[in-house]
């Protein structure tokens, strides 16, 4: 897989899982923030509710206990005298501002009115509701709902006591319609509904929507948590707690609040983490292409340029701005480029100004710098009558004839494994078995010399200006090395030889290979040498033996 | 009334309000002979013949003591409430007899000592007037709603004596007072003149019973109340025990 789309992958890859990842908790976040929202409303509904009726209860049990302690109900509660105690109580009990308010006696009995019977609701109350006894004394007063005429009733007692004993003498029973929590007294009013239960009995605040709909669902008790869906779809999520009721039946204050708010939030909360999901996905894949790009386009480049540079385009050089690493690999790979550059010219260099043989070995290193003593064969070859045939010439004709007269030659050298040593003027001398010595090195030399001297013949035939060249080649020991000042050496050789084998091509005639005795030694039967007269050479005390060597045949 | 005169006329001149005179004339019956113990006021008058009358003499439970009230109720008695006297038992024998003139008979008291009823019951004759004299530094206002006697005194303060209340109907009458709840007194009107209270660990004697067989009514409560037969014997003290 290319480089670019792995990075434009990953980085996908990356944005998506975070996105989803994100999206998730934060939803899950959202969702609990909500669940938590619902369960503190109800707890606070629970909380008001209790509150409420605790208020209530206080209140009552303070106009009460006015009663409780007023000495002429005790008297009247003791003597039993009915007349009395209600004559007496008229007052405050108009005081407590109850829809019913009555006494029972000291055995819990309920006592009329003198002429008058007992109410529908009294009868209710105290036939449903409220217990013979008010439980241990420390207890505080009960609260009861009862059902009266379709219509939920909160009744409280309070007994009157015996301050002496702690016995109570009598009991106060006060009733009051239910209060019902405020509508719109908060902003989650018009999501919630209430209800009271009482056994198989529901009680709802007047006025409160889908009033048939919780009449027949709220007959069943439902746990807590339970979803309820009302006609029209719209769900509530129904709690309840207990309040005080009726003993026989328990009787639940219930809150049903509507998910339809929350649900939609939840909506809104998906769509938004699904758009924000999609565009941090768009952008992502923009970022990573442009990214991966980015990242694999100086990559591309750099690779065609080391391909260039493999196949031997120097030249070759990046263009990468910018001021990262890419651009720092960049130039470094430019200065790479150059200095191959430089390397290959200088190496062109070499290769013209020195024996290919002798460069490669320098440049590999393997050229021992030191003087060596070496068996080589040597070999010089110059124009006859030079300067007579190029006196009519202009230079540039001069030059151009030189450099093709040794330029031949050098080929036929090269051919013959020979290393061309130096130029000089019309003169070529080339070297066998420096740098590198093999044993026909001598029989080599001397079928490059019959060769030259072919080649000129056959050039000479082929038209231009006819040449004449006169060769001598010597064999023997002599000293190979690199030779120079401190900042410029060549490698050549110096010994007797090689002033032998300079001796022995001036004596040469044009068109004549004359080589030494060490030469045709070593020679095989394609070559056949006529020995000269041995004659004195410059710097030799002996007469030399010299041979003219011709092919056989 | 035994003023002379002379008497009569400084009164007059230092007090030109009835209502002076009135607390004159009480302070006048505070001089009657001392002694007067409420337990032992219930002697009959002596107008039956010494020798056909004896003695009743014994023991009766009497009512447990109240135990430490824990009370829900808002009602803090004052930091003055002293203890309640001893419950007792209250005795009687016989009735029917016709009540006592209440110009003539002799008030008996019931005080409000530290902030209780003293004594804490007490029987009394029909046609005696009873005074309810406020001993404590506080406001009393003694009163009662019982059948036998449905009074309010009002409200008094120590040294002012409020009028007297005559008990005319036999009964049981419990004495409040509107001012503290705790406050709680036993009045029994009897219509005999032969009762007395027990002492706090229940012995008791009546003397001066004619002979002859009694009905003896015995008294610890609004509830609790037994009667039992003796037979009174010239010149003898019957002696019972009626514990149990």
């Amino acid at each position: 897989m290319r480089f670019s789309r792995r990075i434009t992958l990953s980085i996908l890859a990356l944005v998506a899982g975070t996105s989803i990842v994100g999206a998730g908790i934060a939803r899950q976040q959202v969702r609990r923030a909500e669940a938590g929202g619902v369960a503190a409303v109800f707890d606070l509904e629970a909380r008001a509710i209790r509150e409420r009726q605790a208020l209530r209860l206080e209140a009552t049990r303070q106009a009460i206990g006015q009663l409780d302690t007023n000495s002429f109900l005790f008297g009247a509660l003791v003597e039993e005298d009915w007349a009395d105690l209600y004559a007496n109580a008229e007052y405050e009990l108009r005081a407590l501002r109850a829809i019913e308010a009555h006494f029972l006696d000291a055995k819990g009995r309920p006592v009329a009115r003198p002429g008058a019977s007992p109410s529908a609701l009294a009868k209710a109350i105290d036939a449903s509701a409220l217990p013979a006894t008010d439980g241990p004394l420390d207890q505080p007063p009960r609260a009861v709902c009862v059902f009266e005429g379709g219509s939920l009733v909160e009744a409280l007692r309070q007994p009157v006591l015996d301050v002496t004993t702690g016995e109570p003498v009598g009991w106060i029973v006060a009733a009051w319609p239910w209060t019902w929590p405020a509508r719109g007294d908060d902003v989650t009013a018009s999501e919630t509904l209430y209800a009271v239960s009482v056994g198989g009995m529901v009680a709802l605040p007047p006025g409160q929507p889908h009033a048939d709909w919780l009449t027949e669902v709220l007959r069943d008790a439902h746990g807590d948590g339970t979803e309820l869906d009302a006609p029209g779809g719209e769900p509530f999520l129904l709690r309840s707690f207990p309040i005080d009721g009726a003993l026989r039946e328990p009787a639940r204050f219930i809150v049903l609040r509507s998910l339809a708010a929350s649900q939609q939030a939840e909506r809104r909360t998906n769509a938004f983490f699904l758009g924000t999901a999609v565009l941090a996905i768009a952008a992502g894949a923009a970022v990573s292409q442009w990214m991966g790009r980015s990242l694999s386009r100086p990559v591309q480049l750099l690779g065609d340029a080391a391909r260039s540079i493999g196949h031997g385009d120097y030249t070759v050089r990046v263009a990468v701005s910018g001021a990262d690493e890419f651009e720092s690999l960049g130039s470094t790979f430019n200065d790479m480029a150059q200095g191959l550059a430089m390397r290959d010219r200088y190496r062109n260099v070499l290769d013209a100004v020195a024996d290919p043989a002798v460069a490669e070995e320098l440049v590999s290193g393997e050229l021992d710098l030191k003087g060596r003593t070496v068996d080589a064969g040597i070999l010089f070859c110059d124009i006859r009558g030079f300067t007579a045939t190029t006196e009519s010439m202009t230079p540039d004709e001069v030059i151009t004839m030189l450099n093709g007269h040794m330029s031949a030659m050098c080929d036929v050298i090269y051919r013959h494994g020979g290393m061309v040593d130096k130029f000089v003027g019309d003169l070529v001398m080339a070297v066998w078995g420096a740098p590198k010595s093999s044993p026909d090195d001598a029989l080599r030399m001397a079928r490059c010399a019959l060769e030259m001297q072919a080649e000129r013949e056959r050039l000479n035939r082929a038209g231009g200006r006819p040449i004449r060249i006169g060769i001598g080649i010597a064999y023997g020991p002599v000293v190979a090395g690199c030779m120079g000042s401190s900042s410029r050496v060549n490698y050549t050789v110096l010994g007797a030889r090689v002033n032998l084998a300079s001796r022995l091509c001036s004596a040469a005639k044009a068109g004549e290979v004359v080589a030494d005795d060490a030469v045709r030694t070593r020679l095989d039967a394609g070559i056949s040498a006529t020995a000269l007269e041995p004659f004195p050479v410059k710097g030799f005390s002996e007469p030399i033996v010299a041979h003219v060597l011709r092919t056989a045949g | 009334m035994l003023c002379t005169d002379g008497v009569v006329r400084t009164v007059t001149g230092i007090a030109m309000v009835g209502s002076l005179l009135a607390s004159v004339a009480a302070m006048a019956r505070q001089t009657a002979p001392p002694g007067a113990d409420p337990t032992k006021v219930a002697q009959p008058p002596v107008d039956a013949p010494a020798a056909a009358t004896g003695a009743l003499k014994g023991r009766v439970k009497v009512p447990a003591p109240r135990p430490p009230v824990k009370t829900r109720s808002d009602y803090v008695a004052p930091a003055e409430t002293t203890a309640a006297d001893p419950p007792v038992t209250a005795i009687w024998v016989g009735s029917g007899a016709p009540p006592r003139d209440p110009a003539t008979t002799e008030p008996v008291r019931i005080r409000q000592e530290g902030i209780q009823f003293r004594p804490g019951t007490l029987v009394v004759q029909t046609g005696t007037p009873v005074i309810f004299p406020n001993e404590d530094q506080v406001l009393h206002a003694v009163r009662s709603q019982s059948s036998a006697k449905k009074f309010n005194v009002g409200r008094f303060m120590k040294g002012e004596e409020p009028p007297p209340v005559v008990f005319d109907k036999a009964g049981f009458v419990f004495l409040l007072c509107e001012v503290h709840e705790h406050m709680q007194g036993n009045l029994l009107v009897v219509d005999t003149p032969h009762f007395c209270t027990s002492a706090a660990d229940g012995t008791f004697e009546i003397t001066g019973i004619p002979a002859g067989t009694h009905t003896v009514t015995i008294w610890r409560g609004r509830k609790d109340e037994e009667t039992r037969q003796v037979t009174i014997e010239p010149g003898r003290t019957a002696e019972v025990d009626w514990t149990e």
